[in-house]
């Protein structure tokens, strides 16, 4: 009687349970995700995606996470992958998704890959050949094969150019003002240090020769972290670009 | 692409770390210029935050040796040439340059990066 009872007990409930599991599981995740629980947020989200793998809202939700998390080459792979799977997708889902796989791969540096998604997004509109989208397309090919964009200086080049003339580092990463300015502190403590020993007066020398050493040091640490700036800069301008380009996608 | 917060440090005012020697030195020298030198002056710095409280934060920051290189980095770019190459707080005119702008000491967590 106990085991008939369970059973007629699970027969009945159960598939409840389980379909109200899923229901709520989703809006879990969403609640999950809305207070900055981002890590549980996506565990909860893979969870859902491996329940139902077809679910596009599913997998918007759990591309939103990784995406939260940085992970874009895991990002680009999930898309991937659900547009190899066999799910019956329409024409309009089967492009967006491309169109976020594209983003994706820009995000993660993977531009070969992203110049392959969007020739596929180009041809499979029916005017792939149309003089607007071959002007987008040569435009995103000038971006992504462009040599000197991002401009990324070389840190250990700037230090040793500082090291040896105060300020020449900041100069070839193209402050040329601070270059100057960090030269003309250094070279005057330097200059007044030597006078100071020089007249018989070495605290003046000690003193301006502390100073003077300062300047040097910070220079040399001052040009590392502005040259490692400007690469930061430069390159996160030159992948704005390239998004906001795709985003203009015809 | 979501866009990297700049890292926000604390006030330069609040109470200094008693675990760093350096830190005290930093904090009482701050204290002394603040009140009976800067405050006998103009405001003549181009920051924001002034160079001393950028020195502060710094040195608590970033430790005794590679603070000390900051404050005097900041001290040679604090000069009227520099207008343009940094964002303009509006109220007071003055280049915004927070300890976290050019040392963001973000340790972003990349998980799955190579997960093939």
């Amino acid at each position: 009687m106990r085991y008939l009872t369970l059973c007629c007990f699970m027969a009945l409930f159960t598939p409840k349970f389980s379909i109200a599991q899923q229901n709520t599981d989703s809006e879990f995740a969403r609640y999950l995700m809305a207070t900055g629980q981002t890590q549980l947020g996506r565990l909860e989200w893979e969870r859902l995606h491996f329940h139902s793998p077809g679910d596009t809202n599913v997998l918007i939700g759990y591309r939103d996470a990784l995406r939260i998390e940085r992970a874009h080459e895991r990002a680009l792979l999930l898309g991937r992958q659900f547009l190899e799977s066999k799910f019956p997708l329409t024409t309009e889902t089967i492009l967006s998704i491309q169109t976020e796989c594209a983003r994706d791969a820009m995000w993660a540096k993977k531009y070969p890959i992203a110049l392959g998604i969007v020739d596929t997004l180009l041809l499979s509109q029916s005017e792939s050949h149309s003089a607007r989208n071959q002007a987008w397309k040569i435009g995103i090919n000038r971006l992504i094969h462009q040599q000197n964009i991002p401009k990324t200086y070389s840190v250990t080049k700037a230090v040793v150019l500082s090291a040896l003339v105060p300020g020449s580092g900041k100069i070839y990463t193209g402050a040329w003002k601070d270059g100057l300015t960090s030269f003309l502190f250094v070279a005057a403590n330097v200059w007044s240090s030597y006078r100071g020993f020089s007249t018989g007066r070495p605290g003046y020398g000690y003193t301006f020769a502390a100073i003077g050493a300062g300047f040097y040091w910070g220079n040399i640490y001052g040009t590392r972290q502005w040259a490692r700036h400007m690469n930061r800069m430069n390159t996160q301008k030159w992948e704005n670009e390239l998004v906001d380009h795709l985003t203009s996608m015809p | 692409m979501p866009v990297k917060p700049v890292k926000e440090f604390g006030r330069a005012e609040a109470t200094p770390n008693p675990r760093h020697e350096w830190d005290w030195l930093a904090f009482a020298s701050y204290r002394f210029y603040k009140k009976h030198i800067s405050s006998q002056d103009a405001i003549s710095c181009t920051f924001e935050p002034s160079c001393s409280t950028y020195g502060l934060h710094a040195i608590r920051h970033l430790g005794a040796f590679a603070g000390i290189g900051a404050t005097f980095d900041r001290l040679s770019r604090c000069h009227g040439w520099n207008r343009g190459a940094y964002d303009v707080e509006v109220s007071s005119g003055l280049n915004l340059d927070p300890i976290g702008l050019i040392h963001p000491k973000q340790k972003i967590k990349k998980i799955h990066q190579n997960t093939p």
